[in-house]
């Protein structure tokens, strides 16, 4: 008697605990911050797109507009896109994780389809939605996100053995490297090991094997650069940009002469030089130059300052959430947009050899923007702690099973009893 | 087990901020690198900017019309479109030849080769039509440029083309009035700062300053474009009838100087320039120059009248149409016993012109023909003028004088002919002629007016009227200009019929002629100076046949443009048959006292007093060895009849054009050789022998 009380109350105590739980969590709220960081940078990337654009797009496609034009649709999908996620409980992703991961897998294949997959430059990456064009190499990015924040987190402890914390890791990247190598796409295969790379150490393995995987992947960079010759141009443009300034170095210069030129403040907004050919994609990879080139110093430092507050609110939130996966997944996708960022900002400042990467959320173009969204559909959702209901309930959905198993037990039992009673009377 | 979980956490935590950290010190380079790139390496980045997107273009504002009298279009700038390519962008230029070659009327081969260079920039087309550029237009490639240029365009075509020029490809004047007035007309130049973008293209977004201002001023001609016109058919009718080699005609104003009309052909269209032999470009009435002939008399009329020397009624003895001087003869077309001094002029007598001539002698002649304007450029302004020639009268042999008297053996330019005979129009008042009626900038400020410039006074009111009575003589029945005269006005004028020297024997050739008339209308109250010249007629080369009915259609159509009425018949000389003879102007005794001293000053002789009595002939020569001196310099000459043994007489200076005794003859019954020298000019080669006054 006194356990079955003891059992009710603890019962109605927890039940009532998360209902109260239930309720902090619908209270809390999204991250203003981060959302802000966000949609400040979208509107800035906007904005910047236009003036780099507009030249060009009304010399060639005879519509200045053509830029926003064709990047407001691509922006509410992603904004859509974002309000779904950040309402879909992130516990899922780890739960759909094998069908994430196969869905990439499929899809990078998809590719290779003729007739669905499509190749621009030289190179086969993109499936045509209407919309716009998908890259599934995008994808492939949050992807391993996901993955490799389930895979570490569900690991823990073990994460310190070679077996457990790198093989597997390291296998997924090549697996997922097969597709992308194939495309070709050096640039997301790299990505992709660098996230595994940082993910495998920031969940606690030992500095040695680091070292190691560190060695095999710079050796593999390198056999993949002296196998392509452009690869290898490209880095001897990045050694020495002057002396190619007409070839391989010429958006790299173009680049360099546009910021430098402007001078500390900048020529102004609308007034840059470098739209007018001298720095290729400037709307795209190159859209930072054009920030640095018109709004001078203080541009660049209000994109850096708000990739900052993207990075502070990322990695706050990935602090606060009690659940080791959210904590991982969190600070992945803040990595994987913070790292992206500043990759792209080394490039276009001629830090960095020219790859193929965009500034997040304010270059054009659909995929990488659609992806970042999701991925920051993510971490807001994050942000809210909300409670996982479903999780929550399943001990009720047991129960529940349990008590139904339990009464069609019984009521079998009582019809083979009236049956027999029958058949005995 | 809790205790290593909060160790893993720990080390989580620990490690998660150092890849933020590492990602934030990252961003923090990126500023760091952008301040370097705009501070420390701000110079040299923006010099090669500079280089790259800077560009600077020299151009030069709208180049100003020219207009006639009333305001007419005679010369516009236009824009039109020059084809350009960029080479280097052209993926396939064959094809693109292929389309273009049609358009360009191109040949595909050549055009291929242009476009397969990989140059940056390469004219295809300079100044091509407005359909061109659109034909351009709409193939739409991104490697063909159309850029605007101004172009010269002349509305009326051929309509005093000579006088206009023309611009070249930099809209420089160069030639005519396009190159006298360059400085007028051209737009003032200014630089414009642009900005060159990665493919070449030029854009100017840094303004441009306020073309309208820099535009060219336009310049209004004193020509209308009307008589123009009238004067070009009438030339070209008379030209094509008589098969001429060209004919040139000038009309002026003259109360003002102002030139109505300079025209000659073969006309030129300024438009097509290229397509014509630069000889015809030139403005023959000022830049070539011809013996005038008989239209001379006027002024040596004008000369003697002034002088007192005869009246109009002062009978001439013309000698039956033969008169020898020297070893040569001068002949009249038609024989006349004696004439007075009006019919002298009416029916153009050679001998009786020498007559009058002789009355005031050389040296007066000189000075009036020079006040007369000839032998200097008359100050038009427009380059290629011609002085003509006039030697100064101590060089003149006795056949010379005789010459000059009628017209041959001086050199004068059709506008100078012109502009004298605009003198005896304007009471004896020589104007400065002008082809410039006033210069107006863009906003249409008067910044030059021509206005009429007296240059001096030439004869008295007086003896202009009386001169102009003699000439209105001429179109009457029986005078040489019958051709020239019109039903409702009364014409004043005079024909011409010069020998023309052949360039090739330097002698005066009996099939080259210049027909002439030059005159005034109308006689009572002068408007209009016109003369018309026939180069080189066939068949017939009298000055009033040829050259008559083009002035009369000139001086018809100019009376009817400038809406001149026909005088009162009361007003007008009364020159029918029965009242000429009760007009016969005085007797010979009514001399009056000269009124006006030329202004080339120096003493006056007396009438008649130099050269005069020479004209006896000489000794008949028989056979014998003197050399043909004819052509030689003096110094080859004393040489030559050093041999001989004889001191020559020399008389003028140059080379030799006659000699006594004619070559050939014994010099033992000669006692003197007589050598008469003349300069020569590569510009109107002079005659190795005088004028005899009419065809032989």
């Amino acid at each position: 008697m006194t356990t079955d009380k003891l059992a009710t109350l603890s019962e109605t105590t927890n039940s009532d605990m998360t209902r109260e739980a239930d309720r902090a969590g619908d209270e809390s709220h999204w991250d203003g911050w981060l959302l802000g960081a966000t949609l400040t940078l979208m509107a800035f990337g906007l904005v910047m797109q236009y003036s780099a654009s507009a030249v060009t797009n009304a010399d060639k496609l005879g519509s200045h507009w053509y830029a926003v034009s064709s990047q407001l649709p691509k922006v509410c999908l992603g904004l859509a896109a974002m309000v779904v996620v950040a309402n879909l409980h992130y516990n899922w992703w780890r739960r759909g994780v094998y069908w994430l991961l196969g869905g990439t897998f499929g899809l990078l294949l998809v590719v290779f389809v003729p007739g669905v997959g499509l190749t621009l430059n030289g190179s086969r990456r993109w499936i045509d939605l209407g919309v716009f064009l998908f890259q599934p190499a995008e994808l492939a990015k949050l992807t391993m996100v996901v993955v490799m924040a389930y895979s570490v987190a569900k690991k823990g402890e073990k994460m310190r053995e070679l077996v457990f914390g790198i093989l597997p890791h390291v296998l997924l990247v090549v697996f997922m490297a097969g597709p992308l190598l194939m495309q070709p796409d050096l640039g997301t295969t790299a990505i992709l090991a660098v996230m595994m790379s940082v993910m495998v150490f920031v969940s606690g393995t030992k500095f040695r094997y680091l070292v190691g995987l560190g060695g095999i992947g710079v050796g593999l960079l390198a056999v993949a650069i002296l196998h392509r010759p452009y690869r290898i141009e490209r880095v001897t443009a990045f050694l020495n940009p002057w002396q190619h300034q007409q070839d391989a170095a010429y958006q790299i210069t173009g680049s360099l002469v546009a910021i430098g030129s402007a001078g500390l403040t900048g020529r102004g907004l609308g007034e840059g030089e470098g739209k007018l050919g001298y720095v290729p994609e400037l709307w795209n990879d190159f859209i930072a130059t054009l920030v640095a080139e018109e709004l001078g110093l203080l541009g660049i430092a209000a994109v850096v300052s708000l990739f900052l507050v993207f990075l502070w609110r990322g990695y706050r939130i990935a602090q606060r959430v009690e659940d080791p996966f959210g904590t991982y997944l969190a600070f992945g996708i803040t990595t994987l947009i913070g790292m992206q960022a500043c990759a792209n900002l080394f490039v276009v400042t001629g830090l960095a050899p020219t790859k193929g990467l965009t500034l997040p959320l304010m270059s054009q173009g659909g995929s990488s923007l659609l992806m970042t969204l999701v991925g920051v559909g993510i971490l807001l959702n994050i942000s809210k702690r909300p409670p996982d209901r479903w999780a929550r309930q399943k001990p009720e959905r047991e129960r529940r099973r349990e008590k139904k198993r339990l009464e069609k037990k019984r009521q079998r039992r009582e019809k083979r009893t009236r049956e027999s009673d029958t058949w005995a009377g | 087990m809790a205790d290593s979980d909060s160790q893993l956490q720990q080390t989580v935590r620990r490690r998660m901020t150092a890849v933020v950290v590492l990602l934030v010190a990252g961003f923090f380079v990126v500023v760091g690198r952008v301040y370097y790139l705009q501070t420390e390496r701000e110079d040299e980045l923006a010099e090669r900017s500079e280089n790259r997107t800077e560009r600077t273009l020299q151009l030069k504002a709208g180049r100003g019309s020219i207009l006639d009298r009333n305001g007419v279009e005679l010369a516009v700038t236009t824009d039109v479109p020059s084809i350009a390519a960029h080479p280097n962008q052209i993926d396939d230029p064959a094809a693109l030849a292929e389309s273009l070659a049609p358009i360009l009327e191109r040949d595909v081969q050549d055009l291929t080769d242009t476009l397969s260079s990989d140059r940056t920039f390469v004219w295809l087309q300079r100044k091509a039509t407005p359909a061109v550029g659109r034909k351009v237009a709409s193939l739409d490639h991104p490697a063909l440029e159309r850029i605007t240029e101004p172009k010269r365009y002349y509305p009326l075509g051929d309509r005093a083309g000579q006088l206009l020029g023309f611009t070249g490809v930099d809209n420089k004047g160069l030639e005519g009035v396009e190159r006298m007035m360059e400085s007028e007309l051209a737009g003032e130049s200014y630089t414009i700062r642009g900005t060159r973008d990665a493919r070449g293209h030029l854009i100017f977004n840094r303004g441009k300053p306020d073309l309208k201002k820099l535009e060219g001023n336009t310049v209004a001609l004193t020509i209308d474009e009307r008589i123009q016109r009238v004067a070009q058919s009438a030339l070209q009718e008379q030209v094509e009838k008589y098969d001429a080699k060209a004919g040139y005609a000038v009309v002026m104003d003259v109360n003002s100087g102002d030139i109505l009309a300079m025209a000659n052909t073969p006309s030129f269209d300024p438009n097509r320039f290229r397509t014509y032999d630069s000889k015809d470009w030139r403005l023959r009435p000022i830049t070539d120059t011809f013996e005038p002939g008989s239209v001379f008399k006027s002024f040596v009329v004008a000369a003697a009248l002034e002088e007192n020397a005869i009246s109009l009624a002062t009978p001439i003895d013309c000698e039956e149409g033969y008169l020898q001087i020297g070893s040569h003869g001068i002949r009249d077309t038609h024989s006349h016993d004696v004439l007075n001094a009006a019919e002298v002029v009416q029916k153009s007598s050679n001998i009786g012109a020498y007559k009058i001539a002789q009355r005031i002698g050389k040296k007066r002649l000189y000075q009036y023909i020079r006040a007369f304007g000839f032998g200097r450029r008359t100050g038009l302004g427009l380059r290629g003028e011609q002085p003509g020639l006039v030697r100064p009268p101590d060089g003149w042999a006795e056949v010379t004088f005789a010459n000059i008297a009628f017209g041959q053996g001086l050199t004068a330019t059709p506008l100078q002919v012109t502009r004298a005979m605009s003198a005896l129009a304007n009471d004896g008042l020589l104007l400065r002629p002008q082809i410039i009626k006033e210069v107006r900038t863009p906003s249409g400020r008067r910044v030059r007016r021509g206005s009429p410039t007296l240059q001096r006074r030439v004869v008295s009111e007086q003896t202009a009227e009386e001169v102009t009575r003699a000439l209105s003589l001429v179109p009457l029945e029986e005078g040489t200009g019958t051709e020239a005269a019109l039903s409702n006005y009364t014409v004043a004028g005079k024909t011409g019929t010069a020998q023309k020297v052949n360039p090739e024997t330097l002698r005066y050739d009996p099939d080259m002629w210049v027909a002439s008339f030059s005159g005034f209308v109308p006689a009572e109250k002068p408007e209009f100076a016109i003369s018309v010249m026939i180069d080189e007629p066939e068949e017939t080369h009298y000055g009033g046949v040829v050259a008559g009915p083009a002035f009369k259609e000139i001086a018809k159509n100019a009376l009817a443009a400038r809406g001149i009425p026909p005088m009162e018949q009361s007003e007008r000389y009364n020159l029918t048959k029965e009242q000429k003879e009760q007009a016969r102007w005085g007797t010979e005794e009514d001399v009056r006292e000269p009124t006006f001293r030329p202004p080339a000053g120096g003493q006056r002789p007396t009438a008649g007093n130099e050269g005069r009595g020479k004209s006896a002939p000489r000794e008949p020569a028989v056979d014998g060895g003197v050399p043909d001196f004819r052509g030689m310099t003096l110094k080859q000459a004393l040489t030559a009849a050093q041999k001989l043994g004889s001191l020559p007489q020399v008389e003028g200076w140059g080379r030799v054009v006659s000699q006594t005794p004619a070559p050939g003859r014994s010099l033992a019954e000669s006692d003197t050789l007589h050598l008469t020298l003349a300069p020569r000019t590569s510009a109107s080669p002079a005659s190795k022998q005088p004028a005899s006054g009419t065809a032989e």
